[in-house]
């Protein structure tokens, strides 16, 4: 899994991904030095859970994915498999180019995925 | 131990003595004043099945739920606690909280005023009364600027909601198809204040805009001088075109 994120994180911008779960705990992250993997594992679930749970009486569904802009950098998330995929980037990289990236690494995870379910020895 | 959590601690052993006992109207306000609205909303909502006339535990319910801002169910205990005798200068100051966040400030304004000259001395309601008339004046100042700008990005036809709303989750003005604008803004004050947290946490700055996803729809949230401009919008809706338009819309809030 380690590797599919080193894949993404060479997009230019891309300062390091994760895969968390819904729960909060990290299951892989490949980040640049600096950046508090735990930190961004638990507030981007919890902003996760409080828009769903703030939100549920609009009745608009999941929420499926999520961009949170800052001055100094933006936090791109989508659901996974095993909870969520989040990238995060410089303040001024292409946007357009990394959402792409991430669906691709969605699906190299996916791939991954079906890989060890049918797995046997 | 501080003074609140040896209060916990008290009404939670006289509970365990007695599960009967009213003491849980306490403990919920102890609960709401150390900030733990869920358990306080438990705890009371627990209470007021076993004593459902207790008129001091629907008091408690009715600042919980305001704190917490569901109004409707805080609208639904002011009325009770109002009909069943409670002091006016309990109910008022209640009552023109609830006005205040639904955005219906002059209403506000004026209950406080007739509340200030009957209690001259009640520094809760001078102190509502001082931002009931400080939200007056800036609607007065930038309102029918804002309120156009509001119904412009409404008008689109793939926008749902669009609603304005300050730091604190108090609406300024807005619109919504299906729903109160007031549930969108909290909502979206509660998300942007969360993120503004998480993202000085994470040391990425100020928060500057927020986009969420779901199945069947896109909630955009912005900074702007006023709080926070909220879009509720169809989810195939062109995120170039509207973020154009909330770029005018937000120039011209700041330069309101």
């Amino acid at each position: 899994m380690e590797e599919v994120l080193t894949q993404l994180n060479k997009t230019s911008g891309v300062r390091g991904s994760m895969v968390v779960g819904r729960d909060g705990m990290i299951i892989a992250s490949e980040v640049e030095e600096g950046i508090n993997q735990e930190v961004v594992a638990a507030e981007t679930i919890a902003l996760l859970q409080t828009s769903e749970r703030s939100l549920s009486n609009l009745d608009p569904g999941p929420v499926i994915k999520g961009m949170i802009s800052g001055e100094l950098g933006k936090v791109l998330f989508v659901g996974a498999e095993l909870g969520l995929l989040i990238a995060l980037t410089e303040p001024e990289a292409n946007l357009g180019l990394v959402w792409l990236e991430l669906k691709n690494t969605l699906q190299r995870l996916h791939a991954r995925f079906q890989e060890e379910e049918n797995w046997s020895p | 131990m501080d003074q609140l959590s040896q209060r916990i601690a008290t009404c939670q052993r006289i509970l365990a003595q007695n599960p009967n006992s009213t003491i849980f109207a306490s403990l919920a306000d102890a609960y709401r004043k150390k900030g733990m609205l869920d358990k306080a909303h438990k705890v009371c909502e627990a209470g007021l099945n076993v004593h459902p006339h207790y008129g001091l535990a629907h008091l408690v319910m009715a600042k919980i739920s305001l704190d917490m801002n569901l109004f409707d169910e805080a609208a639904y205990e002011v009325d009770w606690v109002s009909d069943h005798g409670l002091p006016q200068d309990t109910v008022g100051p209640l009552l023109a909280s609830l006005l205040l966040k639904r955005g219906r400030i002059n209403e506000a304004k004026e209950m406080l005023k007739e509340l200030s000259l009957s209690q001259p001395g009640n520094q809760q309601i001078t102190g509502l009364l001082r931002v009931a008339e400080e939200r007056a004046r800036r609607e007065r100042r930038g309102g029918k600027l804002l309120t156009e700008v509001i119904d412009g990005l409404y008008k689109d036809p793939g926008v749902a909601g669009v609603t304005l709303v300050d730091k604190e989750g108090l609406l300024f003005g807005g619109n919504l198809t299906e729903g109160k604008p007031e549930e969108l803004a909290v909502a979206g004050a509660a998300i942007y204040n969360l993120a503004q947290n998480g993202m000085k946490r994470m040391e990425f700055g100020a928060t500057q805009e927020i986009e969420l996803v779901t199945t069947a729809h896109r909630i955009w949230l912005f900074d702007s001088s006023f709080g926070y401009l909220i879009l509720f919008t169809e989810k195939e809706i062109s995120p170039a075109s509207i973020k154009l338009k909330v770029g005018k819309a937000l120039e011209t809030i700041r330069g309101g």
